[in-house]
């Protein structure tokens, strides 16, 4: 078998079955016409040598394959490239944090300690990201050999598509706020009202340290209350502004250094009511100092998110003036 | 100076398309095989790779724009393709059209 056969046939095994006859007599034209050609003009060169030479110049014979078949050479062309991108997208942005969140719940649950729940997590969110990619990559891939055209996944773009600059405020992100204020509130009170635990002689142990109402806990429910109508006159007005953003930065503040002192000089919890529980036992190696400095890294981390979203959104809604 | 690369580019742009078009005339004015046809797109400055040409007959075969019949006459049998009415056809119409551009093209002031 001489290489122009082991070439035709790696052609031909990679067109549909009724055109590898054709093509093959037709490469074996076209090739015999080069490799002649090819000793007519360099007649140093030996046979081999100008066989070698035309089928290097022909190339790869499965693209050569692809140019006779018509078969496109990528997975996903401009046609369908936007829809494939954008659903990819969506997608992660809403599995991906739902699964970030269930997974480290189901460990807790089942008493997973700490650091495996931290590695589960993390294994378990990324297998789920590759897995969505690769299956709707393959679903689009499959489209784009069907000749699926854009406009049969989705309407034709027009102007009403363009986002509205001045961003309104979304009822949804009120209602989300003033519920986590509320729901806060009620339990703060509720945990000193109702106190699921008491000592020996009958008395109430709160969550919180009751010897935090002098001041923290009243100045915390202050500072809630202030941002509840923050939350609602913003909701009333429609849009962002520059002053929100700053109210909520100096809201945040005061939030978080009322509740950081307590926090920091480890008096935030009440103790009394964890010697009475036995909690932390020696099972575990988490101490009440580790819970508040975790709820404080929290605390910070909302308050900083929080800031930050506040400030691009009333840049959104205030276009520069120049 | 411009880079190769860019010139290439924008080289390439402009000539796709053409090879086609050029098929078309040459094979209207003599019917040939696929090797000659190359040396003849050669000869007038639109040199084309054997394994572009190859499949672009044989895709404008498919579309009814030309016809061939295998000459035998040779030790080696070759496909000789010719242009089909409807390949006379389309030519006219991207004939009329490249000479439209020319003009276009030639009515702009150069610097």
């Amino acid at each position: 078998m001489t290489l122009t056969d082991r070439y035709i046939a790696a052609t031909a095994a990679k067109l549909p079955e009724d055109q590898r006859a054709d093509v093959s007599s037709e490469l074996t034209e076209a090739i015999g016409d080069a490799i002649d050609a090819h000793l007519v003009s360099t007649p140093q060169t030996t046979t081999e040598e100008a066989e070698r030479h035309v089928l290097n110049t022909m190339g790869d014979p499965e693209k050569l394959a692809a140019t006779y078949a018509d078969r496109s050479l990528f997975l996903i062309g401009p046609e369908l490239f936007l829809q494939w991108k954008r659903l990819t997208v969506s997608l992660l942005w809403i599995v991906l944090p739902i699964i970030a969140i269930l997974i480290p719940v189901a460990g807790y649950l089942d008493g997973t300690g700490v650091w495996a729940i931290i590695g589960q997590t993390w294994g378990g969110t990324l297998t789920v990201g590759v897995y969505l990619v690769f299956w709707v990559t393959v679903v689009f891939a499959a489209m784009e050999r069907t000749g699926t055209k854009a406009a049969e996944l989705s309407e034709p773009w027009t102007v009403d598509n363009l986002k509205t600059p001045t961003a309104t405020v979304v009822m949804g992100d009120t209602i989300g706020a003033a519920a986590t204020l509320v729901v806060t509130a009620v339990f703060i009170i509720w945990q000193q009202v109702y106190p699921w635990a008491h000592d020996a002689a009958g008395e109430g142990l709160p969550l919180i340290n009751p010897g935090l109402w002098t001041f923290v806990l009243p100045a915390l429910l202050a500072v809630m209350a202030i941002e509840l109508v923050v939350v609602i006159a913003r909701q009333v007005r429609g849009h962002w502004t520059r002053a929100d953003a700053w109210v909520t930065l100096g809201l945040n503040i005061a939030t978080t250094t009322v509740v950081a002192m307590p926090l920091l000089q480890h008096t935030f919890l009440n103790r009394d009511l964890f010697t009475e529980i036995g909690w932390p036992d020696g099972t575990t190696t988490l101490t009440l100092e580790n819970i508040e400095m975790l709820t404080l890294l929290v605390l910070v981390i909302v308050a900083v998110v929080d800031v930050v979203l506040g400030f691009r959104k009333a840049a959104r809604a205030t276009p520069s003036r120049a | 100076m411009i880079a190769p690369d860019l010139v290439a580019q924008h080289q390439q742009e402009l000539r796709r398309g053409t090879t086609s078009l050029a098929c078309l005339a040459l094979l209207t004015q003599q019917s040939d095989y696929g090797y000659n046809l190359l040396s003849r797109l050669a000869d007038v400055g639109l040199a084309t790779e054997a394994n572009t040409l190859y499949p672009l007959l044989r895709r404008l075969d498919k579309q009814g724009l030309l016809t061939f019949e295998w000459d035998t006459s040779d030790t080696r049998p070759r496909k000789v393709y010719s242009t089909s009415s409807e390949g006379i056809e389309l030519l006219t119409l991207l004939r009329s059209d490249w000479n439209r551009l020319t003009d276009a093209l030639n009515h702009m002031e150069t610097p």
